[in-house]
């Protein structure tokens, strides 16, 4: 799956949030885009997924450009897993995971999507929760959940706003070893918002660095693991390390403000 | 682990297969009150007179009955009777789609203040248009339509709007809601009309015909399917706009077709029965409670339990004063006012 963002620029009202972003993506793998706060990364995710429309630039999946195709076609290419969900009205985990299955369904629920939501809950570990309320799960259950829907839809495409935010040490490196093999499996495409970056570092073949809105590095991850790229988009001193292959970084101290 | 595959799966499928049980045994109560209330009411009438003249409109039964009795079953009750119920469907149908899209469980025609800008244009047209004819029951319909159209799409605006909380909105509705209502008293008052804007006020299902059930069950047919074909839709909307949008959500057309058809719904219903609020507040918190996040069951089972809420209230009014009838809508009020004080202090069990 090749994804190309084509000199994309966005703005919410009279503030740039993201400014000439140009990026290609191949083939699968896992992505991460990596930046301070408010450098873009959230927006850059929509952007991808539709629900903010460019004001110049395009996004090509496949050299189709998203922006003539309409929703279902969408949502059988991308999922999109957003950090956190509300939830009103009573919804079963099981029930949540059949949402990831709309762009298939007309009218019914088929033995086969049963059995997409049935695997994907042992996947992730919640099957003994798929009778249980999303509302009444914790924060870390319910991302989980989220992740869980957006692989039932089995979409070409994986765009996650930072998955493992809610989740414990544990379950951080779980959700992110298990969405790597989703993806080697099928050879598709994740592409998620990171702040953590040894995490970034070690599951992503690709990284992408915001500041301010723009590509201020791309490339794997030692080469835009540096300590100046550190230093410069975070304001961090920060030692590099590489022990395991990809490299980790320890943060010192912030750098004084000029 | 094979077992537990089987296990998520086969709770599913118990649980939708439990569900529908549910919703056949309220179709079978309903269907059974139905038919229990028809001897009731002012003229009291004898079981086997009722079944006489029921039978007697079926020519090849060859049933004799007295010809008031069957004045009485024919034109008084039974469309009374499948009025209450096809109302009873409407506000629950227009209440379960509005809570949904606005995800709101406080919202309804009646607490969004559309029923009874519908009334208000119902009204208008009915004082400005001389009387309810056929041709201009439609009409009614139309102009009620447009002012509760209207009334939803300031809603809606409201609730976009940043930090608004589902109560705020609620609020809003509330506030316009008493100003349809004050203004369609002051119309009545001055179209000379001032009886019939007080039953309009209170909601009153007197004067149930086989015609205005028609025109209802017209709007119904209409709507309905329609709806159905966004069950899914609605389904998705449970975790929010974004999960729903990525999920293949149309939410523009989603939005706007459901505000369309429920408020169509609810307008073709209050041009007849006046403003009877709470059915729609509260069949579909029930639905949603019994059902869960699943519209193709959550709508069958809040028009019943619509169905029967009005129904059984109805009954009740035209029942307990003797000759004296109690509107319905005060009896839908009474019951309904601690329903949504509930609601609405329980709010900490659900996030916006």
């Amino acid at each position: 799956m090749k994804l190309d963002i084509k000199g994309v620029c966005f703005s919410y009202g009279s503030r740039p949030a993201l400014k000439d972003v140009t990026m290609n993506m191949e083939k699968g793998g896992m992505v991460s885009i990596i930046g301070p706060n408010g450098s873009g990364k959230t927006t850059l995710l929509k952007c991808m997924d539709k629900m903010l429309k460019p004001e110049r630039g395009s996004i090509l999946i496949e050299d189709k450009d998203i922006a003539k195709m309409g929703t279902m076609e969408m949502a059988r290419l991308l999922g999109y897993v957003p950090q956190s969900a509300g939830n009103v009205f009573p919804c079963t985990v099981f029930e949540a995971l059949l949402i990831g299955r709309r762009p298939h369904l007309s009218w019914g629920v088929g033995e086969k999507d049963r059995k997409i939501v049935t695997q994907i809950l042992e996947l992730m570990g919640l099957e003994d929760m798929a009778m249980r309320m999303f509302g009444e799960l914790s924060g870390g259950e319910r991302q989980k959940v989220l992740i869980a829907r957006a692989l039932a839809q089995e979409p070409e495409v994986l765009l996650l706003d930072e998955p493992t935010s809610n989740l414990d040490l544990r379950h951080q490196l779980g959700v992110l070893g298990l969405l790597a093999d989703v993806v080697e499996k099928r050879g598709i495409l994740a592409i998620m918002a990171m702040h953590d970056l040894n995490l970034a570092s070690r599951f992503s073949q690709q990284m992408v660095v915001l500041r301010k809105g723009e590509v201020y590095a791309a490339g794997e991850p030692k080469s835009v693991l540096t300590p100046e790229n550190i230093r410069l988009v975070y304001g961090v001193e920060a030692i590099v390390g590489n022990n395991s292959g990809a490299p980790h970084i320890i943060p010192l101290r912030p750098v004084e403000e000029e | 682990m094979k077992q537990e595959v089987a296990k998520a799966d086969g709770l599913y499928t118990r649980h939708i297969a439990r569900k529908t049980m549910v919703i056949f045994s309220l179709l079978a109560l309903l269907v059974v009150v139905a038919i229990a209330v028809i001897p009731l009411g002012a003229a009291s009438l004898g079981l086997e007179d009722t079944v006489r003249a029921i039978l007697s409109k079926f020519p090849f039964l060859d049933v004799e009955s007295d010809f008031r009795t069957s004045v009485i079953i024919w034109e008084l009750r039974l469309p009374r009777i499948i009025m209450a119920i096809i109302c009873g469907v409407g506000f629950a149908l227009s209440g379960t789609v509005m809570q949904g899209v606005l995800r709101n469980p406080l919202a309804s025609p009646f607490t969004l203040g559309v029923s009874s800008a519908a009334c208000f244009g119902g009204t208008l047209a009915l004082i400005l248009g001389a009387s309810l004819e056929t041709g201009s029951k439609y009409l009614a319909v139309g102009v009620a339509f447009l002012f509760g159209l209207s009334t939803l799409l300031l809603i809606y605006a409201v609730s976009r709007h940043r930090g608004t909380t589902p109560e705020t909105v609620i609020l809003c509705g509330v506030c316009l809601m008493y100003l349809f209502l004050t203004m369609t008293t002051l119309v009545g008052m001055m179209g000379g009309a001032a009886m019939s804007a007080s039953y309009i006020i209170t909601g009153l299902l007197v004067g149930s015909s086989w015609e205005n059930v028609g025109v209802i069950f017209i709007f119904l047919l209409v709507s309905i399917p329609l709806l159905l074909k966004y069950c899914l839709d609605l389904n998705a909307l449970a975790l929010g706009d974004e999960v729903a949008q990525s999920s293949g959500v149309n939410l523009k057309r989603l939005r706007v077709v459901s505000m369309v058809l429920s408020t169509l719904v609810v307008s073709s219903v209050v041009c007849f029965t006046g403003l009877i609020g709470f059915v729609c507040l509260v069949s579909p918190y029930l639905a949603r409670m019994l059902m869960g996040n699943d519209y193709r069951l959550i709508f069958p089972c809040a028009a019943i339990i619509g169905a029967l809420f009005l129904l059984g209230t109805d009954t009740l009014g035209r029942t307990i004063g003797g000759a004296f009838e109690i509107p319905v809508g005060l009896l839908t009020t009474l019951i309904g006012i601690p329903f949504l004080l509930y609601l609405a202090l329980r709010r900490g069990q659900y996030e916006a």
